[in-house]
């Protein structure tokens, strides 16, 4: 009778522990789909070219997802972490956009510190394509240094010709 | 007071050495010094006279066969290298010719003389050009090239302490462009003073002025030489190797050349090229200048050259 007692009583706990485990590892199932879920909804994937002494190299970062302006403002910060000294050190001062898709982005004066013709060259190149394959709605970019439009950021490249370039090339 | 014989012989005497002294002295002034030097595009003959009166009365004429043919206003004696040029001569292996007024240099490949005259002494320098050298300097007057100094007004471009790529490439670019319009080559330049001017009025200058050659001219962070031309330009070679070669030979820095496709050589109408200077030149003064000679000859000596040939072809 003992012997019954004890065996009904052992596999009514293997019972409750099997159910408990199942219903333990449901529970964190869904926490990982949620948390998954929560991943693909926020971030978004964009790619960053930068000025390398090879030409050009490219970089994936994710950042998260808010408006486009935002999400241009966020992806030129990263861009000018990436640069060398004294680029590195550009402040973004302002990044705007207009009825015709005409992105304008005033950076501090570092953006336009003396360089190499190589090294300007790669540098506008760069930042156009950065800008114009993530944000594809873009129509035309104007540089701005201390609020003011340039023709050239280090006297070697013309923005506006290499622009043309680079729209013409990818869209 | 009476006159003894033996006074009488002196003054004789004295008379009869002043007689004797007159012809020395008109001889002397008959007498012309010659000097030659052979350069390697001319041959030089410098005639020292007594008299300027004489030196301008000497007309030189250049005969159809290439002897220069000398008029003296009176007979002269020409003396060169310490003898005197007899009937048949020669100098430095020229062959002369002399008869009463006239004296023949049977040259046979001059092409072209320039004469001139100099006081103190007084002289007349005939500069006789070889054929070859005056073709050469017609191609060379041919030629056109516009200097672009880069940056310029609030663009400074680098600097270190006070000196500005900027005003380096000023410097540079106005002694190049001085130093090859003494060579016969028409030079202008983008800027001749510090003043902002943006890269479409460079290209505007260029494509009104279409000179054989546009040359912009940079300073670089690094040690090295970059000679950048338009990746559209057919036959860069030609154009750039005559730089390539130069900067080699007076420089032991590296020379890079890549095709950038750069405003000022995409745009221009001319072959175009921009060189980037080591930034050694911002400090070094003797450096910059070595940098200058090195371009002009490569200019003249090389891309003349190869316009000729061209030209030729």
């Amino acid at each position: 009778m003992n012997k019954k007692f004890i065996l009904a009583g052992f596999i009514i706990l293997v019972v409750i522990t099997v159910i408990g485990i199942y219903f333990y590892l449901q529970k964190n199932k869904e926490s990982v789909y949620f948390y998954k879920a929560e991943t693909t909804q926020h971030l978004k994937n964009f790619k960053i070219y930068l000025p390398s002494s090879a030409g050009l190299t490219t970089k994936e970062i994710y950042l998260k997802s808010e408006t486009d302006l935002k999400n241009l403002e966020r992806l030129i910060e990263n861009f000018l972490r990436e640069l060398p000294s004294p680029q590195k050190d550009t402040k973004i001062l302002g990044v705007y956009r207009d009825k015709e898709n005409t992105v304008y982005v005033d950076f501090s004066k570092d953006f336009a510190s003396a360089q190499d013709a190589r090294g300007e060259y790669f540098l506008v190149i760069a930042f156009y394509k950065t800008l114009g394959e993530n944000f594809e709605w873009i129509k035309d970019i104007k540089i701005l240094v201390e609020s003011k439009e340039i023709e050239t950021v280090a006297g070697h490249v013309s923005c506006e010709a290499l622009l043309k370039e680079v729209i013409t090339v990818d869209k | 007071m009476i006159k003894t014989p033996r006074y009488m012989v002196k003054k004789f005497l004295i008379i009869i050495f002043l007689i004797l002294l007159t012809p020395v002295y008109a001889q002397d002034n008959r007498k012309i010094f010659l000097k030659s030097g052979k350069h390697k595009d001319f041959y030089r003959f410098v005639f020292i006279c007594e008299k300027s009166e004489i030196t301008n009365s000497i007309n030189i004429n250049l005969l159809n066969d290439g002897k220069i043919k000398i008029f003296f206003p009176d007979i002269f004696e020409i003396e060169y290298k310490g003898r005197i040029l007899e009937e048949e001569d020669n100098i430095r292996g020229i062959k002369t010719l002399k008869k009463d007024k006239v004296l023949i240099i049977e040259t046979s490949d001059i092409e072209e003389i320039k004469v001139a005259r100099y006081d103190s002494p007084s002289r007349l320098v005939i500069d006789a050009y070889f054929k070859e050298s005056v073709e050469r300097q017609k191609v060379l007057k041919s030629l056109s090239i516009l200097i672009d100094p880069g940056h310029g007004g609030k663009d400074t471009g680098f600097q270190i302490k006070e000196n500005r790529e900027k005003d380096i490439a000023i410097y540079i670019a106005k002694t190049v462009a001085s130093r090859l319009t003494q060579k016969g080559i028409k030079a202008s330049l983008t800027r001749a003073s510090d003043e902002d001017l943006t890269l479409s009025r460079r290209m505007k200058i260029e494509n009104s002025l279409k000179p054989s050659l546009f040359l912009s001219i940079h300073l670089c962070s690094s040690d090295n030489f970059y000679i950048y031309t338009s990746p559209g330009i057919k036959n860069p070679d030609i154009m750039i190797n005559p730089f390539i070669r130069k900067l080699k030979e007076k420089f032991s820095e590296p020379v890079y050349t890549e095709k950038l496709p750069l405003f000022l050589l995409e745009k221009s109408v001319s072959p175009a090229l921009m060189i980037e200077i080591p930034k050694r030149a911002l400090s070094d003064k003797n450096y910059t200048n070595r940098v200058i000679d090195a371009l002009v000859q490569a200019i003249i000596e090389k891309f003349a050259l190869v316009e000729e040939k061209e030209k030729n072809e």
